[in-house]
Order: C-alpha cells, then sequence, then structure tokens
C-alpha cells in the first residue's frame, strides 16, 4: 500500500455523489486509488461529476443515474457496480435533501420525499450493500448523517427528524452486520459549505451569524468531512462500527 | 499522477506532540504511531527503567523521542512535563492525555462502593486528563497556531461488562470535560476530542468479534491529531469493537 495511495485497489460506491459531500468523498477516493461508482438523480450532473472525477487520474470510475428512493433502482445500482468491481470494499450513503423551513411552510409533498430519500433511501443503499458485504464477509459501510439528527438546530423539523433516522439505521445494520465483518458507521456534519447551504453563501450577515455560534469559527469545507468518511472506511477504524461520528467545528459542545 | 501531499504519509511531519498518561501499552502505542506519523514525541514513564525503554522502543520508529518520569496525577510532573515540550519543542502542536484505571474486581458489587473509593477512582480517572488536556490546551491558545488535544478514556466501564459506578461517571465526566474545552478552545484554533475504548476490559466479545487493541486506539488517536480531521472538535470516538452499536 502505498502511503499516497492508501485505497489503491479498493472498490467504493458512493450514493449521492454528484454535489456536495459526496462529490467531495468521491474526488477522496479516487484520488487516493479507489474505484468509484457512483450515482445522482440528475444526467448532467452525473456526467459533470465523472469527467471531473476520470480528470483526477486515480482509480477506476463510473457514474450512474439512480434516485436512492427508489428500492429497485438502487438494487439494480449495486448489482451494477458489483459487476464492475467484482467485490464491493466501501460504500458511502450521502444522498439527503431538505427543505428547511417553519412547519406550517414545508409542502406536503417535499416532506414526503425528505422522508423517501433521507431514511428509506439510506435504508436502501444500507440493504443492497449490506447483502453484498455480509456474502463477502468484509466492507465498510458510511452514511452521513447530521448534527440535525442529535438536537433541534434548525427550523425544519422533518429534516431532523429524518437525520435521527439515519443515525439510528446506522446504528441498527452495525449491529446485524457486525457478525459478517462489516461495518457501518455515521458522520453527522455541522454546516458545511455546500449547494444545500446556499442560504448562507448569498448573505454574509446570515452567515457571520452563524460562523459565530461555531466554535472554529467557520464552515466546513466538503472535503473535511470527506476526511471523516475516508477514515470510517479505512482499515484504521477496524474496531469502530455502530459510531456517529461528529464533525461540526465544535458547534454541539455548548 | 502528481504526487499527494504529505499530509498522507507523514501527517504530523514537523509537529510536536506530548503524550501523558500511566505507563502501558496504550501510552507506547500511541508514542510511536505520532512518531511513525512524522511528529517529534515526548511521553511519561513511571521511573529511569521504564522511561529508557521506552525511549528504546520508540527509537526503532527513527524521528525524535524522548521519554520522561512522571506521573500524570500530580500536578507538579505535569507542570514539568510541559516545560520539558517547550523547551525541547518550543511548542505543543498535538497533546493526548490518557485516563485509565484498573478493571474493578470481578465480585465488585456497585451498592457496596463507599465513598471514599468512588472518589479516588474518579480522580484516578479525571485528574490526569484535566492535567494533561487543560496544559496543553493553554500553550496551545496562548502560542496562537492552533493545535489538537486527544483525550483517551481507557477504562472498564466503557466495555460495559458489568456496572461499574465511578467508572461510569468518570467517562460521562471525561466526555463533558472534552467538550467543554472543546467551547471554550475553539476560538483559538484548539480542537478537543476523546477517544473512548477499555483496552483492560476483555470480558464479553465485542459485536465485531475482537476487542480493539492498542494500535486500533493508536490510531483513532492519529487521525484526531492530525489536519485531516480539522473541522472535528468536540467529537466523541468510540473505539471498542463495535460495542458503540448496541449503546
Amino acid at each position: 500500500m502505498s502511503p499516497a495511495q492508501p485505497f489503491a485497489g479498493v472498490t467504493a460506491v458512493v450514493a449521492g455523489g454528484t454535489r456536495g459531500i459526496g462529490l467531495a468523498c468521491c474526488r477522496t477516493f479516487v484520488a487516493r486509488g479507489a474505484g468509484v461508482v457512483f450515482c445522482g438523480t440528475d444526467d448532467e450532473r452525473v456526467e459533470a461529476a465523472a469527467a471531473e472525477l476520470e480528470g483526477l487520474g486515480g482509480g477506476p470510475v463510473a457514474g450512474y443515474v439512480c434516485d436512492v428512493a427508489d428500492a429497485a433502482a438502487v438494487d439494480a445500482f449495486m448489482t451494477e457496480s458489483l459487476r464492475l468491481f467484482g467485490r464491493l470494499d466501501v460504500c458511502v450513503a450521502a444522498a439527503g435533501v431538505g427543505p428547511w423551513g417553519p412547519f406550517d411552510q414545508l409542502p406536503a409533498d417535499e416532506v414526503e420525499r425528505q422522508f423517501a430519500v433521507n431514511v428509506m433511501g439510506v435504508h436502501h443503499v444500507l440493504a443492497t450493500a449490506g447483502r453484498v458485504m455480509r456474502e463477502q464477509g468484509s466492507g465498510s459501510i458510511v452514511t452521513l448523517g447530521s448534527i440535525s439528527g442529535l438536537r433541534a438546530d434548525c427550523d425544519g423539523a422533518t429534516y431532523c427528524a429524518s437525520k435521527a433516522g439515519v443515525h439510528l439505521l446506522t446504528k441498527a445494520f452495525a449491529r446485524e452486520l457486525a457478525p459478517h465483518g462489516v461495518r457501518v458507521n455515521c458522520v453527522a456534519p455541522g454546516w458545511v459549505d455546500t449547494d444545500m447551504n446556499d442560504g448562507l453563501r448569498d448573505d454574509a450577515e446570515a452567515l457571520r451569524a452563524t460562523c459565530a455560534t461555531i466554535p472554529l469559527g467557520r464552515l466546513a469545507r466538503p472535503e473535511e468531512i470527506a476526511e471523516v468518511v475516508a477514515f470510517l472506511a479505512s482499515d484504521e477504524a477496524a474496531a469502530i462500527s455502530g459510531s456517529v461520528v461528529v464533525a461540526d467545528g465544535g458547534l454541539t459542545t455548548s | 499522477m502528481e504526487a499527494l501531499p504529505d499530509v498522507l504519509a507523514r501527517p504530523l511531519q514537523g509537529r510536536s506532540a506530548v503524550v501523558t498518561g500511566a505507563p502501558g501499552v496504550v501510552t507506547a502505542a500511541i508514542a510511536r504511531r505520532l512518531l511513525a506519523d512524522g511528529a517529534a514525541v515526548l511521553a511519561t514513564a513511571a521511573d529511569d527503567e521504564a522511561a529508557l525503554a521506552l525511549e528504546a522502543d520508540l527509537a526503532a520508529e527513527g524521528g525524535a523521542a524522548y521519554a520522561i518520569v512522571a506521573d500524570p496525577s500530580r500536578a507538579r510532573d505535569m507542570d514539568a512535563v510541559f516545560g520539558e515540550a517547550l523547551r525541547v519543542f518550543g511548542g505543543v502542536d498535538v497533546a493526548v492525555a490518557i485516563a485509565t484505571a484498573p478493571p474493578a474486581p470481578a465480585a465488585s458489587d456497585p451498592f457496596a462502593l463507599d465513598d471514599a473509593a468512588f472518589e479516588r477512582a474518579l480522580l484516578a480517572a479525571l485528574r490526569p486528563a484535566f492535567a494533561g488536556a487543560q496544559r496543553a490546551a493553554r500553550l496551545m491558545a496562548g502560542r496562537g497556531q492552533g493545535g489538537s488535544v486527544v483525550v483517551v478514556a481507557d477504562l472498564p466501564a466503557a466495555g460495559g461488562a458489568r456496572p461499574e459506578l465511578a467508572g461510569a461517571a468518570a467517562i460521562g465526566a471525561l466526555e463533558a470535560l472534552a467538550r467543554a474545552m472543546a467551547a471554550a478552545a475553539g476560538v483559538r484554533g484548539v480542537r478537543v476530542n476523546l477517544v473512548r475504548t477499555a483496552l483492560a476490559s476483555g470480558e464479553i466479545a465485542p459485536p465485531l468479534g475482537a476487542p480493539a487493541t492498542a494500535a486500533d486506539v493508536a490510531a483513532a488517536v492519529a487521525f484526531l491529531a492530525s489536519p485531516r480531521a480539522s473541522y472535528v472538535s468536540g467529537a466523541v470516538l468510540p473505539v471498542d469493537g463495535g460495542l458503540e452499536s448496541l449503546r
């Protein structure tokens, strides 16, 4: 194992890999030698991400259009990933959606979509990857939760509830898969500079107020969250499973 | 392909690290790992003989390794440790404060624990962690170059094999200590995190089948100490063979 390519020969699937933290995870894995299969819901973004990742000159890359809310589509995506690589070492369940806002202003269809993606979508990814890894007797899965799943830190009741669901899906799958040598962990980010938080990008005052609540005084860069994912995915974390690792610059300490 | 930055191969290159804790495999494993990751390391040892043995052990990794005789539960000893670190390194970038306790006797009855024993057990775990972490964070904050403090709670109670009132209380207190320090020190760019493990426990088979090893704990410490964890502060990382999935 070359130190610069710690994931050489590793095969990773990233569900929700065309933007934000998921794309940062793809970049980190590819740059360190892993073969990466990822998916997203928008075909143009899938193409753009694939082109960018191939340009990194790391491990092999393949991107697909797949909506994680669709169990059959996730099954097909995972089957295709397995066909391409022959095995599955790492899986990241990164797909997630808003909306936020006061409870009486959240459109019902978007709320249902939120649970379909954030909870059921993560379940479909865990279930399909879990089956493959259980068969192999090895593997590491990392989900993306949120500090919003630990406490009601913003207006967005259903977002908070959906991310709490991710945390417990993680622990429950960790418990079931541990006897088969498969680890499942969660990274719970705080505020990250991604499209999902573009409201902060456009509002200097809101950004300043948010940063003032964070002990480290700034938002996370997506690649900083990807580093935590990469650690948990790697053999360095061989004795860690069922954890929800907070990466929030200290926000939830106070 | 362009070579990746040294952050992967030698993530602590050019940094200095102080490892304080009761003598044992955990202290040695963490010191060894931080050295391998490129740091210059000063670690505590129980006596002259242990210090020489630790330095010899660490010398095998190459790099700058120093052992200093100190009892991490004594304030004056800890002042001396960090004074020596300042003298030798000029500053501290990484500090690892290890809290350990021997397993309680197998027949221990939680309802028979007397006040004095409770206090002794609690302080045995808390005092070295506070002394190391606070001194380190103060130095880092004062220097203004940031830093990473990792508190290691290696307590049998974290293994959950049987109720241990003092050990359980100590774990809660250590987590609260690390989080409160993270809240206070973040503005100075100092990160504080906790690794929770139970290396000395080894009674119940953890979900992953094998208990965590000192090397596993050292790997988690090395991650939190490094720039790779640049946005992680106030976090608890359980290195326990998957026991966390049952909590």
